[in-house]
């Protein structure tokens, strides 16, 4: 009689251990789903964080892009254009306008335009060599042509050199880049801070979920879903974005500029996937070192 | 979606329906002459003057040429325009978009460049007959006089006239280098050419 309550007693304190054992297991494996959930959107931002850094926060991306879109090529042709509309408008021979208007000087002005625009100096196009060229090659058109300068004539070539001058800086400078780019400039020193601390957390996260998991099977596991999630929550962005094809879409008249600017986002919404794919990688990985831990355990 | 649709129209403002992937300049020509109807010489009853259905022809489009303009006596003659942009005006003469074609009974404004198309203005006396040729019909016009004014003088044009006549100008003054502020500006009559019936 003795013995039944003794064996019963035990086995009640065997379930009684059995649950609370079962409760803290549970509780545990939430904990640990909200380590992989926080470990996922901290890998999101950083590979925001990352992607900017990489492309629009860097000037070597803007001169590539502007070299393999053949910006500066374009850029030359349509200042050729307009130029040619004005000095035919202003008496001259059409081919006056082709002495202004080199690959070289262009690249030359833009890049000093983009350079000054990431090293935040005031993002002026300068005009003053273009104005005294332009202003001497008139003189000797004139000379050339039997033209004689007057007052009145003086006026007319100061004005057709002003208007020259604004029509160079138009197609040398990028619209509203001077108005984000200072903006841009001051996001760029928090954008390195932000990086670096998700970085730091992201490795503090892996840390607590491998070194308080007793089984190496359940710390890949959780490593795994971060990783797999942060690859999802990135990719949903670009692959909306790109599905949609509204870049090529955009409504941008001059030639450059469309170039340069469906270039620039294509590369930009695709730099996202390199991200994806490493995160994809990592993921594989944890989750065969899950697989195979996952058998030894069993096996165990 | 009613909530999203106002973002969506922002959105459109940006975007075309199609790839932008034509982006060079090249106009859009859809002048065809038309012949002059022809008018019986002892025929001597007042005829209405002519009219042209506006649904029966094309109507222009920003910097289409669909026409051209001839003053004989200036040794003018350039294809004609809808619109006076850089690019039109390199290529002949262009109607303000802001005022009217030919046959709208409302004031045709031209512009030129004067050392170009329209360099032949210097010439420009009272009586010389303007001949403008379009998609939908043939007009002519008379001068009626010149003026010589600063380019921000909004006097020399009034757009809101309801009556049909044509104002030319171009920079002043001919034959010069660089760019002018003054302009010359040429008025004309409406003599001939069928009127537009806006209704039908």
């Amino acid at each position: 009689m003795q013995e039944n309550e003794i064996e019963k007693e035990n086995q009640q304190e065997n379930e009684h251990h059995h649950r609370h054992h079962h409760k803290k297991s549970k509780l545990k494996s939430v904990i640990y789903c909200m380590m992989s959930f926080f470990l996922s959107l901290v890998l999101f931002l950083f590979s925001i964080c990352m992607v900017l850094m990489f492309t629009v926060f860097s000037k070597d991306y803007m001169i590539n892009k502007m070299e393999s879109q053949g910006y500066y090529n374009m850029v030359k042709y349509e200042l050729q254009t307009r130029m040619i509309d004005l000095v035919d408008a202003s008496g001259f021979k059409k081919d006056f306008a082709v002495n202004f208007t080199n690959s070289y000087d262009v690249k030359k002005a833009v890049d000093s335009y983009i350079e000054s625009f990431y090293s935040n100096d005031s993002t002026l196009v300068e005009t003053t060599d273009f104005k005294q060229q332009l202003y001497q090659a008139v003189r000797q058109y004139a000379r050339e042509e039997n033209i004689e300068l007057t007052d009145e004539t003086e006026n007319g070539i100061v004005y057709f050199i002003n208007e020259a001058a604004n029509i160079y800086v138009n197609q040398i400078s990028i619209p509203f880049f001077s108005v984000i780019g200072k903006y841009l400039y001051n996001t760029r020193n928090i954008l390195n801070i932000v990086s670096g601390s998700l970085a730091i957390t992201a490795v503090i996260i892996v840390c607590i979920i491998y070194f308080t998991n007793r089984f190496k099977h359940r710390r890949y596991k959780y490593i795994c879903y971060g990783l797999f999630g942060g690859a999802l929550t990135t990719a949903v962005l670009p692959t909306f974005i790109l599905s949609l094809n509204m870049i090529p879409k955009v409504n941008i008249t001059t030639h450059s500029l469309y170039n340069l600017f469906v270039g620039y986002f294509n590369t930009f919404f695709y730099s996202f996937y390199i991200c994806i794919g490493i995160m994809l990688a990592l993921a594989v990985i944890t989750f065969i070192m899950y697989v195979k831990y996952y058998n030894k355990y069993r096996s165990a | 979606m009613p909530a999203a649709s106002s973002y969506l129209s922002m959105a459109n403002m940006f975007f075309s329906d199609k790839k932008n992937s034509n982006l060079i300049q090249e106009h859009n020509n859809i002048f065809v002459p038309v012949e002059d109807s022809s008018v019986s010489s002892n025929d001597e009853t007042p005829k209405k003057p002519e009219t042209v259905s506006i649904s029966s022809f094309t109507f222009p489009s920003y910097e289409d040429q669909f026409g051209e303009l001839t003053i004989d006596d200036c040794e003018i003659k350039a294809d004609l325009f809808f619109g006076d942009s850089w690019y039109v005006l390199g290529n002949g003469v262009g109607i303000y978009n802001g005022s009217a074609i030919p046959g709208y009974g409302k004031t045709i404004l031209i512009a030129g460049h004067n050392n170009t198309y329209f360099n032949g203005l210097k010439h420009a006396q009272k009586g010389q007959t303007v001949k403008i040729r379009t998609n939908y019909g043939n007009y002519t016009y008379e001068i009626t006089g010149m003026k010589i004014t600063d380019n921000q003088d909004r006097s020399a044009y009034d757009l809101s006239k309801n009556e049909e006549n044509l104002i030319m100008y171009t920079c002043y003054p001919f034959d010069t280098l660089g760019l002018t502020d003054q302009r010359a500006f040429v008025y004309a009559k409406y003599v001939s050419g069928p009127m537009i019936d806006k209704n039908s």
